[in-house]
């Protein structure tokens, strides 16, 4: 009887649910559809290295209020979630191990420091202070990372250097915090749960090929992910989420190929074929960017591809398109048949950033940057963000900006904006923003002096003998038409990343800290015990008796001798008795 | 007692007229040398870095810091570089107009007019010495020599190239004791409230200024009024510095910046006291205790030393002045300068002292391995900290030994000087 009704309730629910999600479909108001689509570049950097870039893009619509529904299908839930939660417009995470080498590589499309670069857009009505805080705790567990070791006194809030990359209303307010972590280790564990956000994971499809062995054993990685909201119409009145997630990677096949073998396939380099597309995917497709130079076939493809595509005069592609399932199971990849002729395209701005080091001890030292705009034709603006931490004090009046072309560079002419905020200690850190234009064929130098501080003892990482992390600056070059390859193709600025930099502080001793105290006090009791014995002493006459009975009594008299003490004489009348 | 029963003063041939114009020149001498020292060379760039002669509070370059960024319209206490007194500011804010000549001729004259004062005192002194009350005198002091001997005294002339702001917490120190003997309230007072804005702890020396002032006044109700005066117009000007600091900067954030940093300890650049390396490894729950042991811990010798010294004002001062530079949070070579600038007024005491000798040597050998031991931690990286608290402790032990070695000396001689039938006898103490 019981069962019978459970059973009963349950058909009905489940027909009424069955029934209102067919309305719904037909009338196909209230839908929301997830996409999502896959792809994997991959073209030859050099002769021997290979660059190898998957893009899992996903979108999910919002409500009318720009609210994220409660209805996933593709979308990650653990994304969402922490997105309604602290009211988050975009954010962008990368994970970097390596660096770009782009003297040999041409420029990075995808541009990252070392590292993790961590940073969002807040809903301005909300306290962005707090939402910050929360993400970076939320992006750490998801991504299994030390995010939240950015926390208020390791970002920042940069003024020109970056611009929402996500589209937003005119009355929408938002703000934006920025953080890095230059000493972030990058590794499977990050890896694992950045998968998991895929919709097919890693079991079908491109992100099948995403090997942990082989993807780390390369000579760069850079995994991110990046969120932003897009417009679907053109008065921006609907908007989707669009969650982009990219490995950018650079194998270097004279190590990975067995036999000295310069070609390369998707077996060589990651060690698994094509399984199939992913089912839910609108699109699913391998690239080979073919740089065939005057007409000459540089390379073999092993696979006939579905088309071949160009965008410009010199990129060729050679597109698989997987959705046809003509690949399943089969090694898509190039052997190379006239290796020198293969040289990357030179992709430059023509810009090089070097940020160093000044002084050699461990009391005082000063920050160089070098900015050296190779063009013969073209002045480049650009933006100069740095975040310095607080355990270097920054000397504001040390600041030198000179140009070797331009003599009197200091103006506003060159240097158009200069926002400098002076760091706190535990608070916030300096702080530096400069909008300046590099004119053609000349180095803009930056010089400024810090001290080293002393820290509490409490406030040293356990090997602080390594020295202490100052992330990479960040460059903005703006007025740049960007092409294929870049993340927001549309976009008209580029960064260009320095190097980090680690500053060896001077450390106190840690083996003994008991010691310094019972030391130090054993000094205050000294002085103490000196002072309390000078104050309270008194001085009285040591009279010998044969003296004093030759001066008669007169004397004695006028020198009595305090009550409570004992005179000499005394003293040695107790002697003599003993 | 009667004047016939003491023995006779006894005049060394030091103040001849050929001495006096020797040490005349060479007080001239010292300073055109420090004149040309601080213009010319780049001496004082390097001396402005060592720790030893500047700290946080008393840094020029930090205060350059601090007025390049008040000059910028930006606020010099927000970044925490700068921790010094907001009239310093100003003062600089008017030298920052003028060609750098005169930062060289402001350092000179400060050294110049507090070797001046001192001669000032040491006058008085020498007149203490002379008046019936006070005699014997084994040394009659020679008030120039006591000029000559703070100008040539190494730890001033460093003090004074390093362009540490603490010369002009020393001059407001030395004026105040100046006109307090002088018996002028009001300037005595403002001096006083002046080095004590400078660098905090100099409000101890209201103590021995308000007894100069009530020295020659035997009526209890005149030494009252006086004392009352004395502390109210301390406070006022106290406040009015504070006001005249609020009216420049518009906020009172510099109390926070300044002196919240010396009572604080939050800065921890290593300096010759033993408070930073304390404060850097003291566990975070005993901190606030220690801080205030540590900061009443200079508060209660002031009412017992006026009470014992309350007869000689002058060797108060000098002991409450050796207090102050030896457990003030950051101390520096120039407060040590400052004290030791006091000394040679008690010629006479250097003959009942157990161990001069002994004591000076660990004065030279202490302060002259501080260099080393610094540049070991810091510069070649082969040593660490310790090495420098050690001899930091060593240096603290040198001071104590030095202070209340003149103290028992002065105590010995005051007990020969109530009962000169005794001199030169042995004493016994309890």
């Amino acid at each position: 009887m019981f069962k019978k009704k459970i059973i009963s309730i349950s058909s009905f629910i489940f027909a009424y649910f069955t029934i209102f999600s067919i309305i719904n479909v037909v009338y196909g108001e209230n839908v929301y559809s997830d996409s999502f689509s896959e792809e994997l570049t991959m073209k030859n950097l050099s002769e021997t290295e290979i660059l190898a870039v998957f893009n899992f893009t996903q979108t999910m619509d919002l409500k009318e209020d720009n609210k994220i529904t409660s209805y996933y299908q593709l979308f990650p839930r653990a994304i969402g979630q922490i997105v309604e939660k602290y009211h988050v417009k975009e954010f962008h995470i990368t994970f970097t191990r390596g660096s770009w080498n782009s003297y040999q590589w041409g420029l990075n499309t995808l541009p990252v420091p070392v590292g993790v670069e961590f940073y969002a857009y807040f809903d301005a009505n909300y306290d962005t202070n707090e939402n910050w805080s929360g993400l970076a705790n939320a992006i750490s567990g998801v991504f299994c990372a030390s995010v939240n070791y950015i926390d208020r006194s390791k970002s920042a809030k940069p003024n020109y250097s970056f611009k929402p990359s996500g589209s937003y209303n005119e009355e929408e307010k938002i703000e934006m915090r920025y953080g890095s972590l230059s000493h972030e280790g990058v590794c499977t564990e990050n890896l694992t749960p950045w998968i998991k956000l895929l919709p097919c994971q890693s079991k079908m499809g491109i992100a099948g090929l995403l090997n942990n062995y082989k993807l780390f054993d390369t000579n760069y990685y850079s995994m991110m992910a990046h969120l932003i909201p897009v417009c679907i119409d053109s008065e921006c009145k609907h908007k989707q989420l669009q969650l982009t997630q990219i490995i950018s990677t650079v194998f270097d096949n004279k190590r990975i190929s067995k036999n000295g073998n310069k070609s390369w396939s998707t077996e060589s380099l990651f060690g698994k074929k094509i399984s199939s597309y992913c089912p839910v995917s609108t699109n699913s497709k391998i690239k080979i960017e073919l740089n065939d130079s005057d007409g000459e076939n540089n390379y073999r493809l092993i696979q006939s591809p579905s088309r071949f595509e160009s965008s410009t005069k010199d990129t060729k592609y050679a597109v698989y398109d997987l959705i046809s399932k003509r690949y399943d199971n089969l090694n898509i990849g190039v052997n190379i048949i006239n290796e020198k002729n293969i040289q990357p395209i030179q992709k430059n701005i023509g810009l090089e950033v070097y940020r160093s080091q000044s002084g050699f001890a461990e009391e005082y030292g000063g920050f160089v940057v070098t900015m050296k705009n190779n063009n013969i034709d073209k002045d480049l603006s650009i933006t100069y963000f740095d975040i310095i931490p607080w355990f270097v004090n920054i000397y504001f009046n040390s600041f030198k900006i000179q140009n070797t072309k331009v003599k009197d560079y200091q103006n506003d002419q060159y240097v158009n904006e200069f926002y400098y905020e002076p760091a706190i200690e535990h608070v916030n850190p300096t702080i530096l923003e400069m909008k300046m234009i590099i004119p053609r064929d000349s180095t803009t130098t930056i010089e400024f002096d810090f001290d080293k501080k002393h820290l509490l003892y409490a406030d040293y990482p356990p090997d602080c003998a390594r020295g202490f992390d100052v992330g990479s600056a960040v460059v903005t070059v703006h007025n740049i038409t960007l092409g294929e390859g870049y993340l927001y193709p549309t976009e008209d600025f580029i960064r260009i990343y320095t190097e980090p930099i680690v500053i060896i502080l001077p450390a106190p001793d840690f083996s003994m800290p008991y010691n310094v105290i019972t030391y130090s006090c054993t000094i205050i009791a000294l002085f103490f015990g000196s002072m309390y014995n000078a104050y309270t002493r008194r001085y009285i006459p040591l009279v010998v008796e044969k003296e004093e009975k030759e001066k008669g009594k007169n004397e004695t008299q006028k020198i009595p001798p305090p009550k409570d003490s004992i005179s000499a004489t005394e003293k040695e009348e107790k002697d003599k008795d003993k | 007692m009667k004047q016939n029963s003491l023995p006779p003063l006894i005049k060394k041939k030091y103040d001849t007229v050929a001495f006096q114009k020797f040490l005349k020149i060479t007080i001239v001498l010292l300073l055109i040398a420090r004149l040309i020292l601080l213009n010319i060379t780049k001496i004082p760039d390097v001396l402005g870095q060592r720790f030893e002669l500047t700290t946080p509070i008393t840094s020029l370059k930090k205060l350059k810091e601090g007025l390049f960024l008040f000059q910028n319209g930006l606020d010099p206490y927000e970044g925490g570089i700068f921790t010094q007194a907001p009239l310093l500011l100003f003062l600089y804010h008017i030298l920052s107009y003028l060609p750098k000549l005169f930062e060289s001729i402001l350092y000179t004259a400060c050294d110049g007019l507090i070797a001046y004062y001192l001669y000032n005192i040491s006058i008085y002194r020498k007149k203490n010495q002379l008046s019936l009350f006070w005699r014997p005198v084994d040394i009659l002091l020679n008030p120039l020599l006591v000029s000559t001997i703070y100008l040539i005294n190494p730890f001033t002339i460093l003090s004074c190239l390093s362009k540490s702001t603490t010369i002009f917490n020393n001059l407001t120190y030395v004026l105040a004791i100046h006109y307090a003997i002088k018996k002028n309230i009001n300037l005595s007072m403002f001096f006083a409230a002046l080095s004590s804005y400078l660098s905090l702890y100099s409000f101890i020396i209201i103590g021995p200024c308000i007894l100069f002032l009530i020295e020659t006044k035997n009526d209890n109700y005149q030494k009252r009024k006086i004392i009352i005066k004395s502390i109210s117009l301390f406070v006022l000007y106290a406040v009015a510095l504070l006001g005249i600091s609020y009216l420049l900067l518009g906020s009172f954030k510099f109390i926070k910046s300044f002196y919240g940093v010396i009572l604080s300890i939050s800065d921890l650049t290593p300096n010759i006291g033993h408070y930073w390396y304390f404060f850097t490894e003291i566990f975070e729950h005993f901190r606030v205790f220690f801080l205030w042991v540590f900061q009443l811990h200079i508060l209660i010798f002031v009412a017992p030393s006026v009470l014992k010294f309350k007869e000689q004002p002058l060797f108060l001062t000098l002991v409450i002045t050796s207090l102050i530079s030896q457990l003030k949070t950051y101390p520096s070579i120039g407060d040590i300068a400052l004290y030791m600038s006091f000394i040679p007024m008690y010629q006479e005491l250097f003959k009942y002292m157990t161990y001069p000798f002994y004591t000076l040597n660990f004065f030279l050998y202490s302060i002259s391995f501080e260099p080393l031991m610094y540049n070991l931690w810091v510069w070649q990286g082969t040593g660490n900290a310790n090495f420098l608290f050690i001899i930091n402790l060593v240096f603290n032990i040198a001071q104590i030994l030095l202070i209340t070695d003149t103290i028992h000396a002065y105590l010995k001689r005051e007990h020969e000087r109530h009962y000169p039938e005794f001199r030169g006898k042995e004493l016994a103490w309890k």
